[in-house]
């Protein structure tokens, strides 16, 4: 195993963080503790602004918590960049880089040469079906061409955890259902660990091994949920009774947390 | 400014017409006419002027004298003229590199955004016809006081636009890179310095265009040579055919540079041109 046998890719131990000075607090997360195995599909769903972007950037070590602990392979990781694959909710591909030059970013930043780095991503640029788009610019792409290159840039960057924060938000319902299909094709194939964030229910039923249910701000987890669906999976899955079943008990739970923050609301 | 200027009918012209289609073709030559017919209208009403109007060829020569002197004088005109515009396109070089440099101090450093940017816009509040005799005193009739003028006026545009450019780095293209481990000088690299380009683009046309300007101040104070030289000469002679054939070059010379650069621009920035087709797709993969 790549991560050196520890139990947990990621663990998330009691974290907090509040943005804002002392006087003006916000608190955004309180006591949040998660944990992911090697290899696993797990995802983190919330209502917006529930502070999950705020828990990516603490895993990926970009922001430090105020208080609790990050474990990334079994090693402490608070605030150490470069552990993990990234891929932010908007695209972030450069206009000013052609497709091949936008994929092959993270190997780049680790040192290595351009022409090396697109020799090794040339053959997967097909594979996420950008065959014949490797020299054009972002701007000829279509918006699941562009997830899909954001999401070559996050694997090129050759970590086995990926942290994926709502990536298809943007796209319509259509592409997102290719997208998810596709997205267990490569996570299956390629064998790494994927952390995903979303608040859509159909979203997170259908890709995870494991569902963490987020509080609104400040987020919190309240609840886990196994979803014990065979894979592969296709999308005539969503109509199953024991599909729609699952998907039922997370919206249930997540109602019930809307509804607990309706009223904690001033 | 606007990042994209679309409005550059001659870079839209020189670009690789590969892609272009008729009805494109025929607005951009609509609108070539357009702006060829307003000059021609104006050369029309001097000449119109000029020759029903019965002023004196020294004050007011038709535009038929102007282009006759234009032609009978080239080889005196060109002889200056190539002074001027090695004075203004050295200026202009040295503008860019200092611009460029003091730009990425300012935009690197807290302490000399503090310590300089102050001094940098007061440097555009002195008036250069007030400072270029005290450089001449100083450095004498040589070149160095043209191009130092030429400096002084156009490195600004260029820094406060390559500033304001580094400024608007995408918030979230940084926080990707800090991500990945990047170094500052990575991030500088791979998202600052070309999120900036189009803007220092803009700031660099505008100096290429006044850097002519600078080149004539710096020899209207002390010079033996250059297009402001014969200028002067000129019109203390009363050759105002002459002045005018000068003022042309020295215009040309303007337009000339400013196009150059956005000739650069367009090789330097090629994903700002887009081709005018629809976003094919792959979705069906």
């Amino acid at each position: 195993m790549v991560n050196g046998g520890a139990e947990f890719s990621v663990m998330v131990s009691g974290v907090s963080k509040s943005f804002g000075d002392t006087r003006d607090e916000v608190p955004v997360l309180r006591g949040v503790n998660l944990t992911v195995r090697p290899g696993e599909f797990v995802t983190i769903i919330g209502p917006s602004g529930c502070g999950k972007s705020t828990l990516f950037n603490i895993i990926s070590g970009v922001v430090l918590p105020d208080k609790g602990r990050v474990h990334v392979n079994g090693e402490p990781a608070n605030g150490r960049v470069g552990l993990v694959g990234y891929m932010p909710q908007k695209d972030l591909l450069m206009p000013w880089r052609t497709v091949i030059d936008n994929v092959i970013l993270g190997m780049e930043v680790a040192g290595v040469s351009r022409q090396d780095a697109r020799r090794e991503a040339l053959p997967l640029i097909a594979e996420f079906g950008l065959e014949g788009f490797e020299s054009s610019y972002p701007y000829a792409l279509s918006g699941g061409m562009r997830q899909r290159a954001a999401f070559l840039r996050t694997v090129l960057f050759k970590k086995d955890i990926l942290l994926l924060d709502e990536p298809f938000g943007a796209l319509d319902a259509l592409t997102r259902q290719a997208m998810h299909e596709w997205l267990l094709g490569v996570w299956e194939k390629l064998g790494m660990t994927i952390v995903f964030v979303t608040h859509d229910v159909e979203e997170a039923t259908f890709l995870s091994d494991r569902v963490y249910v987020m509080s609104a701000r400040p987020g919190q987890i309240v609840a886990e949920l196994r979803i014990n669906l065979p894979r592969p999976r296709t999308y005539d899955l969503v109509v199953s009774e024991a599909f729609l079943r699952l998907k039922a008990q997370l919206l249930e739970t997540l109602r019930g947390e809307g509804r607990m923050a309706g009223s904690r609301a001033p | 400014m606007s990042v994209q200027k679309r409005s550059l009918s001659l870079g839209r012209i020189w670009a690789p017409s590969a892609q272009r289609h008729l009805p494109g073709i025929l607005a951009q030559a609509n609108r070539i006419a357009f702006s060829a017919g307003l000059a021609v209208l104006a050369l029309v009403v001097w000449q119109l002027v000029a020759y029903f109007g019965s002023i004196p060829e020294w004050k007011l020569p038709s535009l038929w004298q102007v282009l006759q002197t234009l032609g009978s004088d080239a080889g005196l005109i060109a002889r200056h003229a190539r002074v001027t515009a090695y004075e203004a396109v050295l200026g202009f070089t040295i503008a860019v590199v200092v611009g460029l440099a003091l730009a990425v101090a300012i935009h690197q450093s807290r302490l000399v955004e503090r310590a300089l940017y102050p001094y940098v816009i007061a440097s555009q509040a002195i008036p250069v016809i007030a400072i270029a005799p005290i450089l001449i005193i100083w450095l004498g009739f040589g070149i160095l006081p043209k191009v130092i003028v030429i400096v002084l006026i156009t490195f600004f545009p260029i820094t406060v636009n390559t500033v304001d450019g580094l400024r608007k780095a995408d918030p979230d293209m940084l926080n990707l890179l800090r991500t990945m481990g990047a170094s500052r000088w990575q991030v500088f690299k791979i998202v600052q310095m070309p999120s900036a380009l189009p803007l220092f683009f803009s700031g660099a046309k505008i100096a290429a265009a006044v850097s002519v300007i600078g080149a004539f101040i710096g020899e209207y104070v002390g010079a033996s040579e250059g297009l402001s030289w014969l200028i002067r000469r000129s019109s203390a002679q009363f050759l105002t055919a002459r002045v005018y054939a000068s003022v042309f070059a020295l215009s040309a010379m303007g337009i000339i540079l400013f196009y150059a650069v956005s000739y650069i621009e367009r090789l330097a920035t090629p994903w700002t041109r887009r081709p005018d087709e629809p976003v094919r797709t792959s979705e069906s993969r």
